[in-house]
């Protein structure tokens, strides 16, 4: 007991002070982000500045700056950053664009016939592993047995193509799996931003006689804007670092049509085992989304300004 | 025909009903105030008539139109919602200005029109400020300029002075008056406030439990209110007494814990049918001298209050607590004495304790 006659808390009364019970209970979470995060990210930095095949048996060389330098020189890593971007670029600007349109559609007709079974058939595709999506659609992309070019073949009476193996279309096939599987995560950030926007103004708006576009412009767009953002940076930077998809469909091919950095680096770490370079490119790639993150944050710290104004 | 109308005007939800069978024809060009308590259907009477929700059974006609399937942009009505609803990119001016603007407008026009509403409601030095550097009775002041800036038939304001400084208060509600007379249109304003309906209302529209229980002009309903909501109209609010009738051959009471009271049956009512009665303050008079007339009864002092013109003695009788107006009985009381108290029994109306309708009135006592 103190003066005031209240029971201390247990960690006072057995001689801990409140700085250590603190960091007593933050170590656990310290621990294991060191272990799991920081030893293998000064590990991979490391690694980047050596030349290290674990196959070959011979011990790692340092290089310098060396691998970054001929990574910098090499005209296929632009080509992949080229790949990459274009993958990115598409599937969030279709994804968003339909998911904009039917977050409209669910959001402005609540009486829908359907609505809820629609939405829940909707968000199937987002909970399935992304390795399972690309093996079901490459079968159906099969030109053997698959369903798309069975029925391009019956629309167009050309025959059946086959879409992955051709590198002008096996990008176009794959985004189109993308979409497929994303276009539901922004129909419901559309949802959630509508949402967002207070019921009151929207009725305001209405009896002030906005027209559609002015109701969007003035009302839906600055609440829901932070919302919808989120929704795009968090797609872009999961479209970035698309793996599990491309690899179970074309794993890159054909030729390098679908070679994107996520499946480049896999194949210079873990099948030809250059582990420097593959190190170096995977510091690049945590660069390029590290910026697209802050790109993220920078939205977040502008909303709490402007909600503390 | 001008004015509104609804006719069996109903609303429900899935769990809850806000309006039940409403009938009510309301002329032009008047103040109409929507009184009751905290959701007994107000804000659903004024969301339906500006169109944001529609009826599930009854229609709205409005200004001689069939408006109950018509959106909010099709009716012309102006609304003061209750949430105030800014465009929170827009300046203060801007947010007043913008229905204008969308309206077509002329830009000097619309000026004039915004710092004329902004002088009446004291916000011209916030004009060129956003909402949300808005102190909350601020942005309420603009929510009520954008809808009164309009120029339309109909306005409906949602109980817009809530929560604003007395002052304030008293200078828009005032205002308002002004403002209804100068645009000779129909206001439709809800509030829960009991003060507010006397001081506004041409004709209050008494709502309780989404049901109209009440409705007339406000000195009607003060002194002679139909049911039991009516009387909490005004300050102090009516006393309201529990009580039992009585019959004794021909002659019906209500006997009630203070006094016995006398009265004549305006409806059909039973022996020990338990009823309310209501008693303004002023109808309280002090008593020299001791008599044992109908309506009057002994009382201790608990608690004098004095705002300024009148005074307002609370009592307590037999358990139960009174407020008196005393205002013909000018000295000092002391806090603890014993008095005698007369009641204008005539004055008093009783109420059912179920339906809340008034079914009797008080005959007049032994009074003089």
């Amino acid at each position: 007991m103190n003066d005031d006659g209240m029971p201390r808390p247990r960690h006072m009364r057995q001689g801990l002070s409140l700085k250590a019970f603190a960091w007593m209970l933050i170590i656990p979470v310290l621990a294991f982000f060191a272990i799991w995060n920081v030893v293998p990210f000064l590990w991979l930095l490391g690694l980047s500045f050596y030349r290290y095949y674990p196959t070959f048996g011979q011990p790692p060389k340092f290089l310098g700056l060396g691998n970054y330098i001929s990574l910098m020189n090499d005209p296929n890593v632009w080509e992949r950053i080229g790949t990459t971007f274009l993958f990115m670029v598409s599937a969030v600007g279709i994804e968003t664009g339909l998911g904009l349109v039917l977050g409209f559609v669910f959001w402005s007709r609540r009486a829908l016939w359907g609505r809820r079974l629609a939405l829940t058939l909707l968000f199937s595709p987002m909970v399935l592993a992304p390795v399972a999506a690309g093996t079901f659609f490459r079968l159906i992309y099969d030109p053997l047995y698959g369903v798309v070019p069975y029925y391009i073949h019956m629309l167009f009476g050309v025959p059946k193509p086959n879409l992955l193996g051709n590198s002008h279309t096996a990008m176009w096939a794959v985004l189109a799996t993308d979409v497929w599987m994303w276009t539901p995560f922004m129909t419901m950030m559309t949802i959630a931003a509508l949402g967002a926007i207070p019921k009151s103004v929207l009725e305001a708006a209405s009896v002030d006689r906005l027209k559609f576009w002015q109701r969007v412009r003035y009302v839906m767009w600055p609440y829901g804007k932070f919302i919808l953002l989120l929704g795009v940076i968090l797609r872009t930077i999961d479209a970035f670092k698309t793996y599990g998809l491309i690899s179970a469909m074309t794993a890159g091919g054909p030729g390098n049509a679908t070679d994107v950095l996520s499946i480049t680096l896999y194949r210079e770490g873990f099948v030809s085992f250059d582990m420097g370079t593959g190190s170096a490119l995977a510091l690049f790639t945590l660069f390029i989304a590290v910026a697209f993150t802050s790109v993220y944050l920078y939205f977040l710290k502008n909303r709490e300004s402007e909600a503390v104004s | 025909m001008e004015g509104v109308s609804l006719r069996g005007v109903s609303k429900r939800w899935r769990h809850t009903v806000g309006l039940r069978d409403l009938t009510i024809d309301i002329d032009p060009s008047q103040f109409v105030v929507l009184y009751g308590p905290r959701g007994s259907g107000k804000s659903v009477f004024c969301r339906l008539l500006v169109g944001v929700d529609r009826p599930s059974q009854g229609t709205i006609v409005m200004n001689g139109a069939d408006v109950t399937h018509l959106a909010p942009i099709q009716r012309g009505v102006a609304y003061v919602p209750q949430t105030f609803a800014l465009y929170p990119q827009f300046s203060v001016y801007d947010n007043i200005a913008y229905p204008l603007a969308i309206q077509g407008e002329k830009k000097a026009e619309i000026r004039g029109r915004v710092d004329q509403i902004a002088l009446t409601l004291g916000i011209t030095d916030i004009l060129a400020k956003r909402p949300d550097q808005l102190s909350g009775g601020q942005k309420q002041r603009v929510a009520i300029a954008k809808g009164l800036v309009l120029n339309r038939r109909v306005y409906v304001l949602d109980d817009p002075l809530v929560g604003l400084d007395y002052k304030i208060r008293e200078r828009l509600v005032e205002e308002l008056r002004n403002l209804q007379e100068s645009l000779d249109a129909l206001f439709v304003y809800a509030t829960s406030d009991p003060l507010e309906p006397l001081l506004l209302a041409d004709h209050v529209v008494v709502l309780d439990q989404g049901r109209l229980v009440d409705q007339g002009p406000p000195a009607d309903l003060y002194f002679t209110p139909n049911h039991v909501r009516t009387a909490t109209l005004g300050y102090p609010a009516a006393n309201v007494i529990a009580g039992r009738i009585n019959q004794d051959q021909d002659r019906w009471r209500v006997l009630t814990p203070v006094c016995d009271i006398p009265i004549e049956v305006t409806a059909e009512v039973a022996s020990d049918q338990e009823v309310l009665v209501a008693v303004r303050a002023e109808q309280f008079l002090l008593q020299e001298g001791p008599s044992g007339a109908a309506g009057s009864f002994d009382a201790t002092v608990e608690l004098e209050e004095d705002i300024g013109s009148e005074r307002i003695v609370h009592l307590r009788a037999n358990g139960q607590d009174l407020q008196a107006g005393f205002s013909d009985h000018k000295t000092a009381l002391e806090l603890g004495q014993t008095v005698r108290v007369a009641t204008k029994t005539s004055a008093m109306r009783i109420f059912d304790q179920l339906s809340g309708r008034c079914v009797a009135v008080g005959a007049p006592g032994i009074e003089g």
